[in-house]
């Protein structure tokens, strides 16, 4: 019995880690698309949210079986829990990326307002925590979730600086805006993008040590 | 030694598995795929790869080449066995090097474009002098076409085309070398692009095929999925191997004329044009072609 519910709570995790790789997939992709002006590229960002969303269906069902199956308790019912709740976040990052594909295929029609620097910059960073992040599943480190937390800090401080740029370039020419909203919009896709895999990543840490750990800003 | 030491030192990356978990991976595999490798042994394939298109190719087998985290890896998978090569570096260098020669080409452009009718100018006295100045405009013109190759491509405007109408100004074009071959066409598809580029792209590669391959050679489109296939297909020899044909530079003969721009500029073009080129062996035939979007 024992062994079962463990295979199913392995499966559990590996399943996550592709849904986690998928969404990595699509942000690269959606990433490059706007940097490339790409939009065939762009196209098969918004083709792959169908595949997230039916992955999360997919874990969550499975999920619910091994509770009404198994009865679990302790680290194991928060695993469950981990992965249950971690599921939205990562459905919603899935969109994220494909907001900024949807805003990549638009931009791409015209000639770029500026060569993009700082956006492509939030990607990479985003990229990053996801890569962290997988790691501290796999070998079930919890410092290397601390970590995802502190980088999306960095992600937040890039924000803040895209759009005081985008700010100055429509105060300084109008026929700018429409480009520069457009822009503002993808770099608040990649800000919560970020904030959701700073959920998930508290989430980890609850599983593995126990503790409820709120990143210091959410705490009111 | 045994061979499980030897691959501990090895520069190229290995994974074995059995069952989907991992039964060995050493160092270099660990480093690239950012593993600590003993926290992975023993454990799922997802869990040492964390990259569902790793995955997949580890189980389905095949060879492609991917950016796995920081690195471009070139994967080659077979049953149980993963091998990891690391063309981050170069493909950097390629990168490097295609700049360069966009920058080159830029340079290049002016004087050759005055050099064309200056020499148009010039009037021979005598006989060797016009020998002369006919070699001058020919190199000219060759230096010309060669940096036409090395600049950046933007296509022209998109209109819908019958790739039977292409063929026919290929026909046109080629007449004096088809003469006597056999070539089977199969066009049927109509697809919104530029012309011109579509043009060059299927002169480059039939011009390959008349070169180097060996008839029947066969031209054909086919739809698959969202892409347009075209193909040029002959029955020449087996390459030993296809994908480093697209760099510049490369000669499929050095007994026959060419800058070894032709594959370059197919697969440019066809990026520029949203798609991508390709070379394998399928059977009896070496395929060359381009698959392009459909909108």
């Amino acid at each position: 019995m024992r062994e079962a519910l463990d295979k199913a709570l392995n499966q559990l995790i590996e399943e996550s880690l592709r849904m986690l790789s998928l969404v990595r997939e699509m942000t690269q992709k959606a990433t490059e698309a706007l940097v490339e002006g790409d939009r065939a590229k762009a196209q098969e960002v918004i083709g792959k949210d169908q595949e997230v969303d039916a992955l999360e269906l997919k874990i969550e069902n499975e999920a619910i079986t091994l509770i009404a199956r198994h009865q679990p308790v302790a680290s194991d019912l928060r695993l469950i829990f981990t992965v249950i709740k971690a599921l939205t976040d990562l459905e919603r990052s899935g969109d994220y990326a494909m907001h900024v594909a949807e805003d990549a295929f638009v931009l791409a029609q015209e000639p770029p307002l500026k060569r993009y620097v700082t956006l492509p910059e939030m990607g990479r960073r985003l990229l990053e925590m996801m890569d962290t992040l997988a790691k501290a599943v796999a070998e079930r480190d919890a410092e290397l979730a601390r970590q995802v937390l502190s980088m999306d800090d960095q992600v937040d401080a890039l924000y803040e600086e895209v759009s005081r740029e985008l700010l100055t370039y429509m105060m300084e020419d109008p026929r700018t805006i429409t480009k520069a909203l457009t822009l503002l919009r993808v770099a608040r896709s990649y800000e919560r993008l970020g904030d959701h895999l700073e959920n998930i990543a508290e989430r980890v840490i609850y599983w593995l040590t126990g503790e409820v750990y709120k990143a210091p800003e959410d705490v009111y | 030694m045994s061979l499980e030491e030897a691959w501990e030192e090895a520069l190229e990356g290995f994974v074995a598995h059995r069952e989907r978990q991992v039964v060995y991976l050493n160092p270099k595999a660990a480093q690239l795929l950012g593993v600590n490798r003993e926290k992975v042994l023993g454990r799922p394939l997802i869990l040492a790869l964390r990259d569902h298109r790793l995955e997949a190719l580890a189980l389905h087998g095949g060879e492609r080449l991917l950016e796995v985290r920081d690195h471009l890896l070139l994967v080659r998978a077979l049953p149980g066995r993963l091998y990891l090569l690391d063309q981050t570096e170069a493909q950097r260098r390629l990168k490097d090097l295609e700049e360069a020669a966009v920058t080159l080409a830029h340079e290049l452009r002016t004087p050759l474009a005055g050099m064309g009718p200056l020499l148009e100018a010039l009037t021979p006295r005598t006989r060797q002098e016009k020998e002369v100045l006919d070699l001058l405009k020919a190199e000219v013109a060759r230096l010309a076409r060669l940096v036409e190759g090395l600049s950046p491509i933007r296509p022209g405007p998109r209109r819908p085309v019958a790739l039977e109408e292409v063929w026919s100004r290929l026909e046109k074009l080629l007449a004096e070398r088809l003469k006597g071959r056999r070539v089977e066409v199969h066009l049927p598809h109509t697809l919104s692009t530029d012309p011109e580029a579509l043009l060059q792209i299927l002169l480059n590669l039939l011009d390959n095929a008349l070169k180097y391959g060996q008839d029947p050679i066969r031209l054909l489109s086919r739809l698959e999925g969202d892409r347009l296939h075209l193909e040029v297909r002959d029955r020449g020899e087996a390459l030993p191997e296809y994908e480093p044909l697209f760099l510049p530079g490369r000669r499929g003969s050095h007994l026959e004329p060419g800058q070894g721009l032709g594959l370059h500029l197919v697969r440019r073009l066809a990026r520029a044009l949203g798609g991508e080129a390709y070379a394998r062996r399928e059977g009896e035939e070496n395929v060359f072609g381009v698959s392009l979007p459909v909108d």
